[in-house]
């Protein structure tokens, strides 16, 4: 009799217990397939910011700013700076670029009351649409990345676009790109194996941040490789 | 050898000399060019010593640095004249392509700036430090070192100079 009892007891947990890992496993095909990956797509935007490569010169920044008309005080790329590292005179620091990450599943385009946060399906680009953007800053609150900002001069949200308004039109490279002078960004489409960003991709060691988010950042960044620990 | 890049030795297209040309000819040219309408420098201590004799041109030492309370004599930085100008002699010359090492010129300025205190008015002190000479950006002689007064622009395009890969 108490065998039987503790074969019930069991067969009992072992039923709860796969319930919920069915549940589980339901939600998360769920998940997969609301975010489902346009497989069709041939062009999908990325950038590599290799920080090995970087000096921390800022030429990008001010590109960008003349380009893409960008006021004094705000900025859509920022490169932070951390050190120095080491004892003079061997010193060396560490930059990492600040900038919108083209996310495959925008916690901004999510928010957007308006719909004027987007992502253009036939780039992976996330966009404003400053004709319906009504500055209610939601996205600003909800991008993880911090890379929002309200323009003084149009008073609505801005952020990288990867230069799809001035310099992609023209059929030039982004204007940060052109203007980095030991060529640390790399600019191309995700979906074509010879690009150099593929190449690069595949030769070089990358991370992206906050991945754990479930975001899908196309923003990678080569880590810094000093072989230091640092505390 | 100043490190450009941590992938330094990976790319044999960088040659130092070659990138670090145009900038070279910039700061010699603007080192050369002193405003020598300033009168009154012309009575500073510095500006009696007998180097001067043959040095009219170039020598004249205006700004900060020729201030009389320093008491900074040409010798202080170039060091002893030795056997100059009839034979050879071991001054010191303050340029990027000097024969003097880069070591030994940034060495003559660290001997009074210290630093720290340099790489708190600015960070990339701190990785050139002692491995290209100051006066890749810096004129001492001239009323006011042009460095101090370039925009954000001016700078990154500097950095270029140098660092550019082609
Ligand atoms: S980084 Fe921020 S602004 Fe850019 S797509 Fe992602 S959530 Fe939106
Ligand atoms: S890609 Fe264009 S918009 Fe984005 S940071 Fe670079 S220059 Fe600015
Ligand atoms: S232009 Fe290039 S090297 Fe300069 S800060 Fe930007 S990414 Fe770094």
């Amino acid at each position: 009799m108490d065998i039987s009892k503790r074969h019930f007891l069991t067969g009992c947990g072992t039923l709860i217990a796969g319930i919920s890992i069915y549940s589980v496993a339901k939600e998360l095909a769920g998940s997969e397939a609301g975010a489902s990956v346009d497989q069709t797509q041939t062009i999908k935007y990325a950038m590599v910011h290799d920080e090995n490569l970087c000096i921390g010169c800022n030429a990008c920044e001010q590109a960008c700013r003349d380009v893409n008309n960008v006021p004094d005080g705000v900025s859509r790329v920022v490169i932070n700076r951390t050190g120095p590292f080491g004892e003079y005179p061997d010193q060396s620091y560490r930059f990492s670029r600040k900038s919108c990450q083209h996310c495959e599943d925008a916690p901004c385009v999510k928010v957007c009351p308006t719909g004027a946060a987007y992502i253009d399906p036939d780039t992976g680009i996330v966009g404003v649409n400053q004709d319906k953007c009504v500055g209610c800053q939601y996205c600003i609150a909800a991008c993880p990345y911090q890379v929002r900002f309200i323009n003084p001069v149009t008073q609505t949200a801005d952020k990288c676009d990867f230069c799809r308004e001035t310099q992609l039109k023209q059929g030039k490279q982004p204007a940060c790109v052109e203007a980095c002078p030991t060529h640390a960004l790399v600019f191309g489409n995700i979906r074509d194996p010879e690009s150099e960003l593929v190449k690069t991709l595949k030769s070089k060691p990358t991370y992206r941040a906050k991945t754990d988010l479930g975001t899908r950042p196309k923003l990678f960044h080569v880590p810094t490789i000093d072989g230091e620990i640092v505390l | 050898m100043s490190r450009l890049s941590r992938y330094w030795p990976v790319f044999p297209t960088i040659e130092l000399p070659t990138i670090l040309l145009p900038s070279f000819i910039y700061l010699v040219v603007a080192g050369a060019s002193f405003p020598v309408s300033a009168q009154p420098n012309e009575s500073l201590a510095i500006n009696q010593s007998s180097c001067m004799k043959c040095h009219k041109r170039n020598g004249a030492m205006f700004g900060l640095h020729a201030n009389t309370a320093l008491a900074i004599q040409c010798q202080s930085c170039h060091g002893q004249r030795g056997k100059h100008p009839r034979k050879g002699s071991n001054i010191r010359r303050f340029t990027s392509d000097s024969a003097t090492p880069a070591t030994e010129q940034a060495g003559t300025c660290l001997e009074c700036h210290d630093h720290e205190t340099l790489a708190m008015a600015d960070w990339t002190h701190n990785v050139h430090a002692d491995k290209i000479s100051c006066a890749s950006c810096h004129q001492l002689h001239v009323e006011y070192d042009p460095i101090l007064g370039i925009t954000t622009k001016e700078r990154s395009q500097l950095c270029r100079g140098c660092h550019l890969v082609k």
